[in-house]
């Protein structure tokens, strides 16, 4: 009879891939997965190997770097993936007919700014409100942190953090930097209503990619 | 053909070790194969999780060449990431397992980097050595 690994010696295992600081529930579940079916192949050729030899021999086979090598080039490959995503995203915008919808924002918020008294208050209300629309987004990124318990890669990926407090704070600082200059330079105002549109895309585009990505997980591992 | 294309593929990436440690000195030339043949098994098997793909390799170089896991699964995170493959997990043994199986999208372009795979070997071949044949 073949030998198979216990519920508490998975559990074990599932523990030990933990502790290498592999704190995302897919590669847990599968690490694991392969080190018990390998360990199992082990049982198979030599039974009278212990539980920790066979471990052992199971590990082995990750090299080096281990479980934290594969860790690491997943989380490459999923940001340079969004990257791409996004990209492709953000030109569908700039290209007929949704660089239309574009070109109005660009024109509304350009005339929106001789309505301010001082230009650089327009630009610090124009990234404000680019902020006040990441709040309700931050709120269900943090909602939806863990999952049943369970944080993933692929979520934390799409996090909208950085972008959002990114591109607020590019249009901020460089406003106050500018200041001088956007009042003399109308040219500059069309700039920053240029970033701000896009900071305002970058938020459209991220929005979809996380709701993409946490859908996909809720269906793959089968949560609610 | 497909055992001969197989091991021309395998034996020479660096995310390969052969038996004998026979490593050909050009690997970049067979780096991007694992790719392509991750999703040649996956469109014969329908699904399968990564420790399978790497014995079914094992079993069909006849224990030749094995592909490292540091190698199988960001090769299979990067298939996914690009939709070519999809996850499925199940439980099997007291313990989940992640399946991989290939999209509509992966179908055809496995088709695709077949093709190409095909080609670039029977280029390499009539360069290499006009004389024989597949």
């Amino acid at each position: 009879m073949e030998k198979k690994l216990s519920v508490e010696q998975i559990e074990y295992i599932s523990n030990y891939v933990a502790s290498h600081d592999i704190k995302w529930y897919e590669l847990q579940l599968e690490l694991t997965d392969h080190m018990v079916t390998s360990m199992e192949e082990f049982w198979a050729k030599d039974p009278e190997l212990t539980f920790h030899q066979v471990k052992q021999y199971a590990e082995d086979t990750f090299g080096r770097k281990g479980f934290k090598a594969i860790e690491e080039e997943r989380t490459q490959i999923l940001k340079r993936e969004f990257r791409k995503t996004q990209w492709k995203m953000i030109t569908a915008y700039l290209k007929f007919p949704k660089i239309f919808a574009c070109l109005l924002a660009l024109i509304i918020s350009y005339k929106l700014s001789f309505y301010f008294d001082k230009p650089v208050k327009f630009i610090s209300v124009l990234f404000v409100f680019l902020l006040a629309l990441y709040i309700p987004f931050m709120y269900s990124y943090f909602k939806n942190r863990k999952i049943n318990g369970k944080r993933f890669l692929q979520i934390e990926i799409s996090s909208p953090m950085v972008l959002g407090f990114g591109f607020m704070n590019l249009g901020l600082n460089f406003g106050n930097v500018c200041k001088e200059w956007v009042e003399q330079y109308n040219v500059l105002r069309i700039i920053f209503c240029a970033i701000w549109v896009l900071g305002i895309l970058i938020f459209i585009t991220g929005k979809q990619i996380y709701k993409n990505s946490l859908a996909n997980i809720k269906k793959q591992y089968q949560l609610t | 053909m497909y055992k001969i294309l197989m091991y021309i593929c395998f034996s020479t990436g660096h995310c390969f070790v052969p038996r004998n440690d026979k490593k050909m000195k050009n690997s970049q030339l067979y780096k991007g194969s694992l790719n392509t043949i991750i999703m040649k098994l996956l469109e014969e098997n329908g699904k399968m999780y990564g420790y399978e793909i790497t014995q079914k390799v094992k079993a069909i170089t006849q224990g030749e060449l094995n592909i490292t896991e540091g190698a199988l699964y960001p090769a299979l995170h990067k298939l996914e990431a690009e939709g070519i493959l999809d996850v499925e997990i199940e439980k099997v043994d007291n313990r989940m397992r992640k399946y991989y199986k290939l999209t509509e999208a992966g179908t055809k372009e496995t088709v695709n980097r077949l093709a190409e795979l095909e080609d670039f070997i029977r280029t390499m071949q009539s360069l290499v050595n006009p004389k024989l044949e597949f």
